[in-house]
């Protein structure tokens, strides 16, 4: 028994030794023949993030297979690779100072469960707990990466987790070509049909649609929606909502519809102002001016209705 | 050619004057419209400054009532932001506090013994009247003088404009607008006359702009864009060369001299744009000179790669001096309106803010009611006229749209535009309606297409509505009388001038108009009515949603009755009387002008939010837990810690709400101490109750805000009526601050900063020492009613 201790007391942290020398070498192996993403499993997780390791370890912590239905992590898999090859390409005596790992749900749900996580995809940086590279603070606890202030995409991510890393993550957004080709192409298109736009680009109406239009779509909330990343429409009970509750929200398919109803009313007041006077009888005219005034007042009480929807105090009705 | 109604023959003269006569009636009733409107804060509440900024405008106006000019101009104000103080003279816009300064002294000078704070409270309402004037005068450069009143009375009660002038409103927007609208009217009068003259004048008036706002941009950008377009458009003409040159170098070296603005205009993208389309005419003005005296085919092909030449060399210039640093870039509030992912990402301080959120369209429609259906119309006929002044109409309708939909708080420079195009639509219509002359019966004749607009057919049209100011037109006798009597002149004056012209005008005229009265009493009455919704609108959002002072809150009684609810003056006052003069009162950014203004004492950060990191650092001490905080606050001298606490009356713009706002602003000075999501729980939600995340429960803030509020509930579940959530029936304990004072319905707590325990332990040692024996002892006496007591 005491002889058992013993050699359990000698031989445990030989067996540690060892094992980290070769799972750090695995690592490096694994890292290098995956484009710098270490697919994980419970095992290999503990001893990615073992108390006494020298490294530093991006972990994401995903749930890819399609029985989960995570959207997200579908979204943010892309980044995280994108990432992690642009960090294979530093120097190896940087790059084998930190590591990035995936972990999916289906290999590992016991590291899901002792970390109490119950969604994904999560971000852990694991910082040295050993050596020199022990951050200033002594802190070794994992830093979850904050996705509610930086986005999915690969620029915010490998700006965020190169805090972390020995050496700046070399990443590079590839060239946006969409604004060179769409320049080039409107250059051409405006070229090669000179005549037929230049017409256009002289014409005052071409030019009175074009800011009617954008003004329309900014006084509708089109803005907001863009900022907010409000969605077109969203889930309800009883199927799709499509008008936002409260008053200072809204979402997407509202911009149309408020858009649509402004420009209805400014057209039958463009008809009654302009369009009526040119009709040349007397009976045209009166109907004319019986269908436009009907259009507004119903129109606008719909408005009116919808208005009293986003915004519940509202006292006044026309119609309805 | 018949008319709808027979018309009584009417001298031209007794035209003329009448319409005078009627135009400054209407004028000076507008004004009073927009100012009375403004009052319902004063009849709801009291003369009392409002909100946040207007407390510090007011604090520096009274500076510069009570020491005279020259010492305003140099006050160091070393209460603010304490440790470092601020430099007010050289951070602000004085033309504010200078106007009031102004007022207040002619009004003594008059023996008039006004006191500052009215001449502060009532200066926007005076203001509005001013733009109301001054919208009139630029509509009228527009359309016609009756389409001028029309936009005066729209903008003397529109909720938008309203929204940010109402009496105790003291910021820089109440007299900006004035400011924005008059040096437009003079810009365009500029334009029209070539008049370097009014260009002048337009330059004065936007120097007065910028020493009153930081919106004057908008004009630096506006007034260039409108010469470039007129460029771009081959409307080239030497009055326009006259009136932007004299407004640009006037305009530049006038604003320069304003200290918080100083070489800004030379050094500055937002200022950039100016610069270049100056050079731009300047080189455009030179070919036009040089085209009219040679006549040489090749020299002029020389001359114009020569000029095409330059001015690419010149943008060329500008960007690699921008490159270089020489020009500093879009600074982050003005940048972050075209890139509108910029300020959440990097300056979150500007994103926090509520009034730089984005617009929904409900606030649109609040704000601006019938005039945002019918202002597209309004655009669509300045197209259709298309002069020079209606190119401006358009550009300032299209970026003031975009402007407006990225920040709440731009409402304000689209409401002018939306009334000026709004003003024009409706007085077009009324011009169609009113108009007596029926066209001939189409039966008699098929008559010939004639496409151009007739000049007199507008003069006829506007001489109706002149002498009509937007009667309500109701099917009684009486009404049609004075519509026929009031659409009279027109008659004789169209017809003055149909027979000046010759026949021109009678041909032109037969085939447009309106047939017979029907068609004409419903649609304007349909109109009118319209209208009078508006202003039914308007005087409801006025009262209701503009006139709340937020430093007196108001509810209603069970039996209806108003409730006022006055903890901020409470307790602010509290501060003033129970504490020293030198008390250092640490609150977030928010609450700073009020503090100083109301309370008088030091504070740590204000509402002037130049120094982010200073900011951060209170956001830090409010996040973290007392023990890393309170070395912070003994750092900073700080003897007090305010927070707002709105649960226990569901007053819903409390710290606890602004809370992430603090974490997310010192999380970006100090990433490592302070991070977000820790005060999230484990499924992501932002929770204050039983399983809110120890990093909450730790906080400063928390403790402060829920100290002792379980007491409040004697054993039952307490609750907090903002978030709707029960909370610990054991709510947290405090070492290291204990509470001062708590307002009545506990809107404002105040803690006082624990000094050295006398036996030198750790707080937190000495307090757990009590504890022990306070447990054998029974309960001591709680000192909060002994303090609240004094």
């Amino acid at each position: 028994m005491l002889l058992l201790s013993l050699l359990s007391f000698f031989l445990v942290p030989a067996c540690w030794a060892i094992s980290r020398e070769t799972a750090y070498s695995d690592f490096i192996d694994a890292a290098a023949s995956n484009g710098g993403v270490i697919d994980l499993t419970t095992q290999t997780f503990d001893l990615l993030t073992a108390s006494d390791r020298e490294w530093s370890a991006t972990i994401q912590l995903t749930a890819l297979g399609n029985t989960y239905k995570c959207a997200p992590c579908k979204q943010f898999e892309p980044s995280f690779k994108t990432v992690a090859k642009a960090w294979s390409k530093v120097a190896p005596k940087h790059r084998d100072n930190h590591f990035f790992a995936t972990l999916d749900f289906a290999n590992g749900p016991e590291v899901f469960r002792r970390l109490g996580l119950n969604s994904a995809p999560f971000v852990y940086t694991y910082p040295a707990a050993q050596g020199d590279r022990v951050p200033a603070n002594g802190k070794v606890d994992p830093i979850p990466f904050d996705f509610t202030v930086s986005e999915f995409d690969p620029k915010s991510f490998s700006e965020g987790i190169s805090r972390f890393t020995p050496v700046k993550i070399p990443y590079k957004p590839p060239t946006d070509f969409k604004p060179i080709v769409s320049a080039i192409v409107a250059i051409l298109t405006l070229s090669l049909g000179y005549r037929v736009a230049l017409p256009l680009l002289l014409n005052r109406w071409f030019w009175a649609i074009l800011s009617i239009g954008s003004s329309l779509i900014f006084i509708s909330g089109f803005m907001f929606v863009r900022i907010r990343g409000n969605p077109y429409v969203a889930a309800g009970s009883g199927g799709a909502q499509w008008i936002a509750p409260g008053y200072q929200n809204q979402f997407g398919m509202e911009v149309q519809v408020v858009a649509f109803i402004y420009g209805i009313l400014t057209f039958s007041f463009l008809s009654m102002t302009l369009f009526v006077p040119r009709l040349p009888s007397k009976g045209r005219q009166t109907l004319a001016v019986g269908i436009w005034s009907g259009v507004t007042v119903i129109v606008f009480s719909v408005l009116i209705g919808f208005f009293k929807l986003k915004n519940g105090g509202y006292p006044f009705r026309l119609l309805f | 050619m018949p008319d709808a109604i027979p018309l009584p023959r009417v001298a031209p003269e007794t035209v003329a004057n009448t319409t005078s006569l009627l135009r400054i009636i209407a004028l000076s009733l507008i004004s009073g419209a927009a100012i009375a409107s403004r009052l319902f804060a004063v009849i709801n509440f009291e003369s009392i400054i409002h909100e946040f900024d207007p407390w510090f405008n007011y604090r520096a106006t009274r500076v510069l009532a009570a020491k005279g000019f020259y010492e305003f101009w140099n006050w160091f104000d070393p209460t603010a932001w304490y440790p470092l103080g601020r430099v007010v003279g050289g951070t602000i816009y004085p033309g504010l506090m200078a106007t009031s300064g102004v007022i207040y002294n002619i009004l003594h000078g008059l023996n008039l013994p006004v006191d500052i704070r009215n001449v502060c409270v009532l200066l926007a309402p005076g203001f509005s009247a001013l733009t109301a004037w001054a919208t009139y005068m630029f509509t009228k450069e527009l359309k016609d003088a009756s389409a001028g009143l029309i936009a005066a009375s729209f903008i003397g009660i529109a909720p938008g404009y309203i929204s940010r002038s109402v009496a105790g409103s003291y910021d820089n927007e109440a007299i900006a607008i004035f400011l924005l609208m008059f040096t437009f009217f003079t810009w365009i009068k500029a334009l029209k006359l070539g008049s370097a003259f009014f260009g002048t004048i337009a330059a004065v008036f936007y120097f007065y702009m910028v020493a009153a706002w930081g919106g004057y941009v908008f004009i630096t950008n506006m007034i260039p864009l409108h010469a470039l377009v007129l460029l771009l458009m081959g409307r080239y003409t030497n009055r326009l060369y006259v009136a932007y040159s004299s407004w640009y170098a006037v305009g530049t070296l006038s604003s320069m001299q304003v200290p918080f603005v100083g070489f800004q205009p030379v050094r500055t993208s937002e200022h950039m744009a100016a610069l270049g389309v100056f050079g731009l005419l300047q080189l455009v003005a030179f070919s036009d000179l040089v085209r009219s005296h040679v006549g040489s085919k090749q020299f002029r092909t020389l001359l114009r790669v020569a000029l095409v030449a330059s001015g690419i060399l010149g943008g060329a210039v500008i960007v690699l001096l921008t490159l270089k640093g020489w020009i500093a870039p879009w600074t982050g509030r003005f940048y972050s309106l075209w890139d509108t992912e910029y300020a959440k990402k990097y300056i979150p301080i500007i994103a926090s803010v509520s009034e730089h959120q984005p617009t929904a369209w409900p606030s649109f429609f609040m704000d601006l009611h019938v005039l945002i259906t019918i202002f597209p119309a309004g655009v669509i006929l300045c197209f259709k006229e298309l002069r020079d002044e209606h190119v401006f109409v358009i550009i300032y309708a299209v970026m003031a749209s975009y402007f407006a939909g990225v920040m709440v708080r731009l409402m304000l420079t689209l409401t002018p535009v939306v009334c000026v195009a709004a003003a024009i639509a409706t007085s077009t219509l009324f011009d169609t309606y009113l108009d007596v002359h029926e066209p001939e019966d189409p039966s008699a004749e098929n008559s010939v297409p004639v496409v151009t607009v007739s000049g007199e057919s507008h003069v006829g049209g506007t001489n109706v509505t002149v002498t009509t100011p937007a009667p309500a037109p109701t099917p009684s006798k009486k009404a049609k009388k004075a519509q026929a009597q009031a659409a009279a002149p027109a008659s004789s004056i169209a017809s003055t001038i149909a027979e000046a012209t010759g026949t021109a005008g009678v041909t032109t005229r037969q085939d447009r108009g309106v047939f017979g009265l029907g068609s004409r009493l419903v649609v304007v009455a349909l109109w009118v009515y319209m209208l009078l919704f508006f202003v039914v609108h308007s005087t409801w959002v006025t009262s209701n949603a503009y006139s709340s002072p937020s430093v007196v809150l108001s509810s209603r009684n069970p039996d209806g009755s108003q409730h006022i609810i006055d903890d901020f003056r409470e307790a602010y006052y509290w501060l003033r009387q129970n504490t020293p003069e030198d008390a250092v009162v640490m609150s977030w950014w928010d609450y700073g002008y009020q503090i100083a203004g109301m309370a008088d004492r030091p504070t740590m950060v204000d509402n002037n939010t130049w120094n982010n990191t200073h900011i951060a650092t209170v956001g830090k001490a409010m996040a973290s837990s007392e023990e890393v905080a309170y070395p912070i606050l003994r750092k900073h001298d700080v003897s007090y810690v305010l927070v707002i606490f709105g649960s226990l009356i569901g007053y819903s713009g409390d710290d606890i709400n602004k809370f992430l706002w603090m974490i997310r602003i010192a999380q970006g000075i100090w990433p490592d101490e302070v991070s977000e999501p820790s005060f999230f729980t484990p499924r992501g939600e932002y929770k204050v109750d039983e399983q809110a995340s120890p990093a909450m429960k730790n906080s400063v803030m928390y403790k402060t805000s829920y100290y002792r509020f379980a007491e409040l509930y004697g054993g039952n579940q307490p609750q907090d009526r903002v978030r709707n959530q029960n909370l610990p029936m054991k709510g947290p304990t405090l070492d290291y601050l204990e509470e001062a004072f708590t307002s009545e319905n506990w809107i404002v707590r105040i803690y006082a900063v624990k000094g050295d325990d006398e036996l030198g332990r750790d707080l937190k040692v000495a307090n757990s020492f009590n504890e022990g024996k306070k447990r054998k002892r029974g309960r001591p006496l709680v000192r909060r009613r002994a303090v609240a007591a004094v």
